[in-house]
C-alpha cells in the first residue's frame, strides 16, 4: 500500500531538479524541494517567487506516500509547516496536501503524535459562522451543531505557514496567516477557517496512529510518542448503555424496597405503659407466633434531659432465659447563643430472632443513669424486616452507575484539557 | 435479546430477590451484642449496675 506514485514528473525551472506531478489538474502551485522556487502549474510552471533553502519540518510522512481514508486510496502531494506564536510560547505542526483522483483534495496533519486528517464541510450554514470576538464575548463556551452533532467551543488559533513544499491547490505563501476557530465535537474537531482569500469550514478527524503508519509505510514511533488528543474516541465497556440502565433500574428499585421494609412495622405483641425507676424491674408477658422474621424490642421514653441504660432479659415458655440486651436511652436539650439544640434520642431498641413460638416474657430494669422523672415504656414487635440489604444492593448499583457515568465525565473532561477556554469570575 | 444483556439482567434481578429475602427475613441482622444470661450481659456492659439486674431472678 504504500510507496511512491510516480504520474509523471517535471523538472524545475529554477534549479532543473526532477519533482512528481501527482496532484491532478487543479493543482495551482508547486514548491520545489530543492531550491524552494515556487511554480505556477497553470502557466508553464513558470516561477512565482521563492522561499529559499528552508529545513523540512519533522513528519515522516513523504510526499508520494499513499494512505486509505473512509476506503479511498489518497497520494500526499504537499507539505507545509505550520506555526503558531502566542504569549511567549510555539507550536508546531505539519499539514500535508492529499489528493484522491475521485475525491479530490484533503489534508494529512500530524501534531503531538498523532495523525487526523481534515476535509471541507460544504452544507454549513455560515449564518452561524463564529468569530474570536463573539468567543470573547461569551460567557459560556459556544456551542454549534452540525450534521446532528452538537460541537463545542475548544481553541482559537492563528497560525502560519513556515515551510512549504510540493503541490498545493491554491498558490501558498510563506508567513500566510490562517485563523481557525476549533470547536470540538464526539468525534470530530469542527473548524471554522478564515485566510486572506476566504473563509471555510473543515472537519477534522483522528486517524488510527499504528494502522495508518503502517500503511504509509514508516514506524507509528516516527510520529514520535503518542499523546491523548482530543479526539481520541470514548471506549466503552461492553454493553455500557445497558448496564448504565439496569444498574439505575435495580438502585432505584432495591432503593424503594429498602423503603416499604423500613417502614413496615411488623406486628406489635406488647405495649407497656410508661413506668418510672421506682417501679422497676417489672416483668410483662406476650406471645410470639413468628420465628421466621426478627422480633425487636424497643425501649420508649419520654425523657428530657436524662440518660438512663436500660436492659431487658427475655425468657422462653419454658422460663428459661433466651437473651438479655441492654441498650442507653439519652437525651438532652437547650438554647445556646439564641439557637435551640437537642441532642440523642428518646428511644433505643434491640432485634433478636425468637427461637420458638409460644408465651415470652421480659422484664425491664434501669441499670444506670443520671436525671428523673422521665417513664420508659417497652414495645414488642415481631415480623420485622430491615431495609439493610436492599438499601446495601441499592448503594452498590449506584456507585457502579456513578462510576461508569463519571468514566465518561473523566473523558470529556480529558478531551477539553487543551482548551484554551477559561471561566472567567 | 443478546446473551450477555440476558446475563446482566439475570444478575440484577437475582441480586434484587436475594436481598430482599435476606432483608424481609434479616439474615444477619439480629443484634450481636446480646447475652444469652445476665451473666452475659455484665460481660458485655458499659459498667454500674448489674449487680442490681441481678435482683430480677
Amino acid at each position: 500500500m504504500s510507496g511512491t506514485v510516480g504520474l509523471s514528473s517535471i523538472n524545475c525551472t529554477s534549479c532543473g531538479a526532477g519533482l512528481s506531478v501527482l496532484g491532478g489538474g487543479r493543482v495551482l502551485a508547486q514548491v520545489c524541494g530543492y531550491c524552494g522556487a515556487v511554480l505556477d502549474a497553470q502557466d508553464n510552471y513558470k516561477v512565482l517567487d521563492s522561499i529559499g533553502k528552508r529545513n523540512h519540518p519533522a513528519s515522516p510522512v513523504q510526499i508520494g506516500q499513499t494512505c486509505t481514508l473512509v476506503g479511498v486510496q489518497f497520494t500526499v502531494i504537499g507539505t507545509l509547516g505550520m506555526v503558531e506564536n502566542h504569549r511567549g510560547m510555539r507550536w508546531r505542526w505539519v499539514e500535508h496536501q492529499i489528493f484522491s483522483p475521485t475525491h479530490g483534495y484533503l489534508w494529512l496533519n500530524v501534531e503531538d503524535g498523532a495523525l487526523t486528517f481534515s476535509r471541507k464541510v460544504r452544507d454549513f450554514d455560515m449564518g452561524y459562522w463564529l468569530t474570536p470576538a463573539q468567543v470573547e464575548a461569551a460567557e459560556t463556551p459556544p456551542r454549534l451543531s452540525h450534521g446532528g452533532q452538537s460541537y463545542r467551543y475548544y481553541e482559537t488559533s492563528v497560525a502560519e505557514i513556515d515551510f512549504m513544499e510540493g503541490e498545493f491547490n491554491w498558490v501558498p505563501k510563506l508567513g500566510e496567516k490562517v485563523e481557525v476557530v476549533s470547536l470540538l465535537g464526539p468525534d470530530g474537531m469542527l473548524g471554522l477557517v478564515n485566510s486572506a482569500n476566504e473563509r471555510e469550514v473543515e472537519m477534522t478527524r483522528l486517524l488510527p496512529r499504528d494502522a495508518t503508519a503502517t500503511e504509509m509505510g514508516f514506524a507509528a514511533s516516527a510520529l514520535g510518542p503518542e499523546t491523548p488528543h482530543a479526539l481520541t474516541p470514548y471506549v466503552p465497556v461492553r454493553e455500557e448503555g445497558w448496564i448504565k440502565r439496569i444498574l439505575a433500574a435495580t438502585a432505584v428499585i432495591a432503593g424503594v424496597m429498602g423503603l416499604i421494609f423500613w417502614s413496615m412495622p411488623g406486628r406489635e405483641v406488647l405495649l407497656t405503659p410508661g413506668i418510672s425507676t421506682a417501679e422497676m424491674p417489672q416483668t410483662y408477658q406476650f406471645e410470639i407466633s413468628n420465628t421466621a422474621q426478627l422480633a425487636r424490642v424497643q425501649f420508649e421514653t419520654n425523657f428530657s434531659d436524662e440518660w438512663a441504660s436500660m436492659a431487658a432479659e427475655l425468657r422462653g415458655p419454658d422460663g428459661e432465659i433466651l437473651l438479655a440486651g441492654e441498650r442507653t436511652v439519652s437525651f438532652f436539650s437547650g438554647r445556646e447563643g439564641g439557637e435551640a439544640w437537642r441532642e440523642g434520642s428518646r428511644t433505643n431498641s434491640f432485634r433478636f430472632r425468637p427461637a420458638t413460638e409460644g408465651a415470652h416474657s421480659v422484664t425491664l430494669e434501669r441499670l444506670d443513669g443520671e436525671g428523673a422523672g422521665g417513664t420508659v415504656a417497652l414495645r414488642v414487635t415481631e415480623g420485622k424486616p430491615t431495609g439493610f440489604w436492599v438499601f446495601a444492593l441499592a448503594a452498590v448499583a449506584a456507585i457502579g452507575w456513578i462510576a461508569l457515568m463519571g468514566r465518561t465525565a473523566w473523558h470529556q473532561k480529558r478531551r477539553f484539557a487543551g482548551s484554551d477556554w477559561t471561566d472567567e469570575e | 435479546m443478546a446473551p450477555i444483556r440476558m446475563i446482566i439482567l439475570g444478575g440484577a434481578v437475582i441480586s434484587l430477590l436475594g436481598a430482599g429475602y435476606m432483608s424481609f427475613y434479616g439474615v444477619g441482622r439480629a443484634s450481636t451484642d446480646l447475652g444469652s444470661s445476665t451473666q452475659s450481659i455484665r460481660t458485655g456492659s458499659s459498667g454500674g449496675g448489674f449487680a442490681a439486674f441481678g435482683r430480677i431472678k
